[in-house]
């Protein structure tokens, strides 16, 4: 079975569908029988879900100059 | 062929994040359907039967139909089809705790045999005892400390029980939180501890005789899928 850690640096190729039969497997066992890893896994999952439902917003030419002016202020304030 | 399924609340699959229809009107819930090879935790409908509850644990269990083609795997059964039947609602906070309970009497007794094979009677006595106390951790982890071996006797494994029952880690001295904040439901400590009371069982026997983790494993998540079916009633 998986330790805690793996499950933390195996979530995403778990979700992405990148882990083997067998790690699938491991990677279900340990988080089923693990509170702090449910409450984990079901955190990552409840963001993605989250950030999957925001819309992202169009990148216009004056979108992109804003962006810039406001770095190159910061910037100049730093100096 | 019918089986057995735990979801989360509102009957939604922890790992695939299928919400299952349910059954209404006294009518089993719709047909869940899947093409293709069926593979274990990839493709197809998973269930498991009575010996197999305790693998699966979650908040809601459920009778479930399954239809076409199955396959055994590894602690269950995936097949093409399944309906949800009806939900078992005893399967519910307080069964959880007895479950837990039950796990954690099993640890004691072997924590308690130790204790009388090493002559300290006074000691078991205060265990038995301590059980309903609330320090009934701390003082655990002072006997603990009084035996030299301590990594693999029943005693300083009961001392790590102790504190994951109350939802605690045995890393930690931070309290448990609430299950409003964020701590683990009773669900998630019976799935929790009946793993850790079978692997304590089963390295006690190891350390006893080499050789005898996974059939002692074996038996005791055996024997807590019987408790556990036979306190739900289920008829397999």
């Amino acid at each position: 079975m998986f330790s805690c850690r793996q499950i933390y640096d195996l979530i995403t190729e778990y979700d992405e569908g990148g882990l083997s039969t067998s790690e699938r497997r491991q990677f279900e066992s340990h988080v089923i029988v693990c509170p702090p890893c449910r409450g984990f896994v079901s955190q990552i999952r409840a963001t993605r879900r989250r950030l999957g439902k925001d819309s992202t917003p169009e990148f216009t030419a004056e979108l992109e100059d804003s962006i810039v002016n406001a770095f190159r202020a910061w910037k100049e304030q730093r100096r | 062929m019918i089986a057995y399924k735990f979801l989360s609340a509102g009957a939604f699959g922890f790992f695939s994040e299928y919400a299952w229809p349910t059954p209404a009107a006294g009518r089993p819930g719709g047909w869940v359907r899947v093409s293709g090879e069926l593979r274990h935790c990839e493709n197809g409908i998973h269930a498991c039967t009575e010996e197999q509850l305790v693998d699966w644990l979650d908040e809601e269990l459920w009778e479930i139909e399954l239809d076409g083609a199955a396959v055994e795997v590894e602690g269950g059964v995936v097949a093409e089809a399944g309906r949800l039947i009806r939900r078992h609602e005893g399967w519910d906070d307080e069964c959880a705790r007895a479950f837990v309970d039950d796990c954690v009497e099993k640890t004691i007794a072997l924590a308690a045999e130790s204790l009388l094979e090493t002559g300290r009677k006074q000691d078991l006595e205060e265990l038995r005892a301590w059980r309903a106390r609330p320090d009934a951790e701390r003082k655990v982890r002072a006997l603990a400390l009084t035996f030299e071996e301590e990594s693999s006797d029943p005693i300083a494994f009961l001392d790590d029980v102790l504190r994951l029952e109350r939802g605690g880690r045995p890393e930690s001295e931070a309290m448990a939180l609430p299950v409003e904040r964020g701590g683990p439901a009773p669900f998630a400590l019976a799935a929790n501890l009946g793993f850790v009371c079978a692997h304590v069982a089963a390295q006690v026997a190891e350390h006893a005789t080499p050789g005898t983790y996974a059939e002692t494993y074996e038996r005791e998540r055996l024997s807590q899928s019987a408790w556990l079916a036979e306190k739900l009633r289920l008829q397999g």
